[in-house]
């Protein structure tokens, strides 16, 4: 593939060797690895906390080192997971899927970034690649999304008038969060992402496009659909 | 004064503080002036926060050992 080709990799790093056909074509390529070290190579990343792991030991497969890395990283790379997917043994097997493709493609980390950061990409791509196969959940296409969109008159008045939310209904946490949960899922996998990785995970803009390979401009589009789809998911329930 | 459909379009940025000053006094004065607006804005800024509540799923305790012999298992299998 050509280099040119790859959006992250031609602004970050100009080496860049996988770009987002290879991932329409599930390619052969451990592309959620090669997306990961495009993307992560942000100044905040690289001026972080010092690398606590030996990488050059890891690279080996020494096993203590291999150890060490599983036992104080696993759970930092279930929970990137877990914030996408909610079935635990999915999330469990993912988490060993990213340790594996890691650690088979480790050459290509070149500590840019800590590889805390570098295992929570590769997480967080293998999980969406999850939900884009996945039919597990009922979710809604781009046309069902567009009815959940405010529609304006010619004057640029709201067509619907909008209903007190009733707060009585939802002041169980646990019933509120199933709510929210359920909203979420529905979300097609490109408008979840954005909304876990902004609201959730807190990346900023720059992150977000860079892991999308989408530009910043495009995910502040989409960001604001998602949130204004799930509000009127959440509206659904609240105002019955 | 802006219509509904122009500040819909600054949602995003003024709950961000993005907006430069007469903007956002523009964007409040329509809000000051009508409800379903308002409400509207409410209703995105709580399901901001209600997706900000989600909690971090609990790591099982099991998960490293799990992890660590499935690795074993899979690199065993790699052809030399």
């Amino acid at each position: 593939m050509d280099s040119a080709q790859c959006s992250a990799g031609r602004l970050r790093t100009g080496q860049c060797v996988l770009g987002t056909a290879c991932v329409r074509a599930q390619c052969s390529v451990d592309w959620a690895v090669r997306i990961a070290s495009c993307f992560l190579l942000s100044p905040c990343n690289a001026l972080a906390v010092p690398e606590t792991h030996d990488i050059s030991a890891v690279k080996a497969r020494d096993p203590k080192a291999l150890d060490q890395l599983v036992r104080e990283e696993s759970g930092r790379v279930y929970r990137c997971v877990g914030r996408l997917i909610r079935d635990v043994d999915e999330i469990r097997s993912l988490t060993q899927e990213t340790f594996l493709q890691a650690i088979q493609n480790i050459e290509s980390f070149r500590g840019d970034s800590k590889i805390s950061t570098w295992l929570c990409s590769i997480a967080i791509n293998l999980a969406r690649a999850f939900l884009r196969k996945s039919r597990r959940y009922d979710v809604l296409e781009e046309s069902d999304i567009e009815g959940l969109m405010p529609t304006f008159d010619a004057s640029g008045r709201h067509r619907e008038v909008y209903r007190d939310w009733h707060p009585e209904q939802y002041t169980e946490r646990a019933e509120r969060i199933e709510m929210v949960h359920k909203a979420l899922d529905r979300l097609p996998e490109d408008y979840k992402t954005v909304i876990v990785l902004r609201d959730l995970e807190e990346l900023n803009t720059q992150e977000v496009a860079d892991m999308l390979e989408i530009s910043e401009g495009a995910v502040r589009v989409r960001l604001h659909r998602a949130r204004q789809a799930l509000r009127a998911l959440i509206d659904k329930k609240l105002t019955d | 004064m802006y219509s509904c459909q122009k500040v819909d379009g600054f949602l995003l940025d003024y709950v961000e503080d993005r907006l430069d000053p007469e903007t956002a006094r523009r964007f409040e004065e329509h809000i000051d002036l009508c409800a379903n607006c308002e409400r509207y804005l409410d209703q995105y800024r709580e399901t901001i926060r209600l997706v900000k509540e989600l909690p971090t799923p609990p790591v099982p305790e099991e998960l490293a050992w799990r992890t660590r012999t499935f690795i074993d298992q899979s690199l065993g299998k790699e052809p030399e």
